[in-house]
């Protein structure tokens, strides 16, 4: 009886202490915005990575707007979360990546911002932009200016 | 001819203060090079120069951008040059389809396209040698002044296509240009690829050329002495996939030059590089390269003073090989660090090899 007590209180304070750690589950969800009067609802994560790379298409198609990649100025859990699990590429490839794109052939490399106030406002305020942030930074006054078109837990 | 560079420079500079957004990088590429020629027992080395170079783009609209590559150095003749190697806009029409227009590389296979004085994002240390550019002793037209037609990632094949019209061979190539007939005296460049798998792409492109006898050539003071057309053709396989450990650009390039009186000239050459990310940063690679040419061609030698009847044919064929296994440390994006070694066999001087460093920045 003694041993289930110490197992039910062993959980309760895992638990407990998961619930208020910074890096728990729901501060990880990180959401894919695109501007409000963007007709896309919803994009599967490899449609992301291309959009995002402006790998296919340079311009969105029904809104006819060049596609604005938005990224993060510094590294952040974001930032590592959508690399990783998005683009599976790394830090140093994603800016050569967009270093060649613009030798190459003068496109435009993504818009950097510092913090993810300046993404969201970014967003809202260009038609093609696409950018990624952490769910807990979306106030209800932000999520009216831009659309959630995917998210990854 | 100061004067054409002086409104070109100020076109752009135009376009980049009005421009909606501009950037500007600068990429530098200072080295070392090393080379012992065991038969004349003798060792030379050389440090190169960074040669420094400005990149200019803007956004002029949505659809417009402008771009300007700049390389400020001496001539060893002239004295100081600033030499515009790239100067174009390009304007998106719709999808699958942009125009540009201005002096740029050609589009003949994978290499001439992407890799050129930003020596940061190449991954070598030494341009190819069948790509080096045509005044400067090279082999094929690989940059000229016309206009491109694009467009990219066509179907599931992920088709792209490029082609191109411009000056053709000689100092048309230049900015100063010289006026030609306009039904055949231009130079064609088409280029062809798809990508079955993201990375992978196959590529054919060819060059159509024709210069008269008495046209300018790319000898400063030089003209060609007998009709020219030249026909370059490629293939080439490349796989550079982010997702990938293992890079690979391999490319096949051979022209034909065939002259009214003088016949039919060949150069064949083969591009290979292979690397392996064993991390983000450190790539180890081996690149080699072989070229075999005509040196009684006239394209590529002195046009005057030299009697070509008196080239013996057994010595006509020059071939070189290079063989240089490389490694690759990735500072970061901005940094990269390059070590060669590199072992060269030619025809007629035997074997030379040493070894080659570079510290690549772009900023």
């Amino acid at each position: 009886m003694k041993s289930i007590k110490i197992l039910f209180f062993s959980v309760f304070i895992v638990l407990l202490f998961g619930a208020f750690s910074p890096n728990n589950i729901q501060d990880q969800t990180l959401v894919i915005i695109v501007h409000k009067d963007n007709p896309v609802e919803s994009l599967s994560l490899s449609e992301v990575k291309l959009y995002w790379l402006r790998k296919v298409k340079k311009r969105w198609p029904t809104i006819n707007k060049n596609i604005r990649p938005v990224d993060s100025k510094s590294k952040s859990p974001e930032q590592q979360a959508f690399y990783k699990k998005v683009l599976n590429m790394s830090a140093t490839d994603v800016e050569a990546y967009f270093n060649q794109k613009q030798y190459e052939s003068a496109e435009k490399p993504q818009d950097k911002f510092g913090n993810e106030r300046d993404i969201i406002e970014f967003v809202a305020d260009q038609e093609g932009a696409i950018g990624f942030v952490n769910s807990n930074s979306l106030s209800a006054d932000m999520k009216s200016k831009i659309k959630i078109v995917a998210k990854i837990e | 001819m100061k004067k054409i560079y002086f409104t070109l420079l100020f076109t752009v500079q135009t376009f980049l203060i009005f421009g909606q957004e501009t950037k500007l990088n600068f990429y530098a590429q200072p080295g070392f090079d090393l080379l012992h020629s065991p038969s004349n027992k003798d060792v030379g080395a050389l440090f190169r120069g960074a040669q420094f170079i400005a990149y200019i783009t803007s956004n002029i609209s949505e659809r417009l951008t402008a771009a300007v590559e700049l390389h400020p150095h001496v001539n060893f003749k002239n004295g100081p040059e600033f030499e515009i190697e790239r100067l174009f806009l390009k304007y998106y029409v719709q999808d699958y389809f942009s125009i540009r227009a201005g002096r740029m590389y050609m589009p003949l296979g994978f290499w001439n396209q992407n890799y050129n004085f930003a020596y940061v994002m190449i991954p070598v240390i030494h341009r190819p040698n069948i790509l080096q550019p045509i005044h400067d002793d090279g082999f094929v037209n690989t940059r000229d002044i016309g206009v491109q037609f694009e467009g990219n990632d066509i179907g599931s094949l992920r088709f792209s296509y490029k082609a191109m019209i411009s000056n053709g061979l000689g100092k048309n190539g230049g900015l100063g240009g010289n006026f030609r007939s306009f039904d055949t005296h231009f130079a064609y460049t088409t280029n062809l690829s798809i990508q079955p798998f993201d990375g992978l792409r196959f590529i054919v492109s060819g060059i159509y050329n024709f210069s008269d006898a008495g046209d300018p050539s790319q000898f400063s003071s030089a003209k060609f002495a007998d009709e020219i057309q030249q026909i370059a053709y490629n293939g080439s396989v490349v796989y550079l996939n982010s997702d990938s450990k293992f890079e690979l650009i391999a490319e096949y390039i051979s022209t034909i030059n065939s002259y009214k009186n003088l016949g039919n000239k060949s150069i064949y050459s083969g591009i290979l590089y292979t690397g392996f990310k064993v991390s983000d940063k450190v790539i180890p690679y081996l690149f080699s390269e072989f070229t075999k040419f005509d040196m009684t061609d006239p394209l590529f030698m002195p046009i005057t003073g030299v009697d070509l009847s008196t080239v013996n044919d057994d010595l006509a064929f020059q071939s070189n090989l290079k063989v240089s296994p490389g490694v690759r440390y990735r500072l970061n994006t901005n940094a990269v660090l390059k070590f060669e070694y590199n072992f060269y066999t030619f025809d007629k001087e035997k074997f030379v090899h040493g070894p080659s460093t570079q510290f690549a920045i772009g900023f």
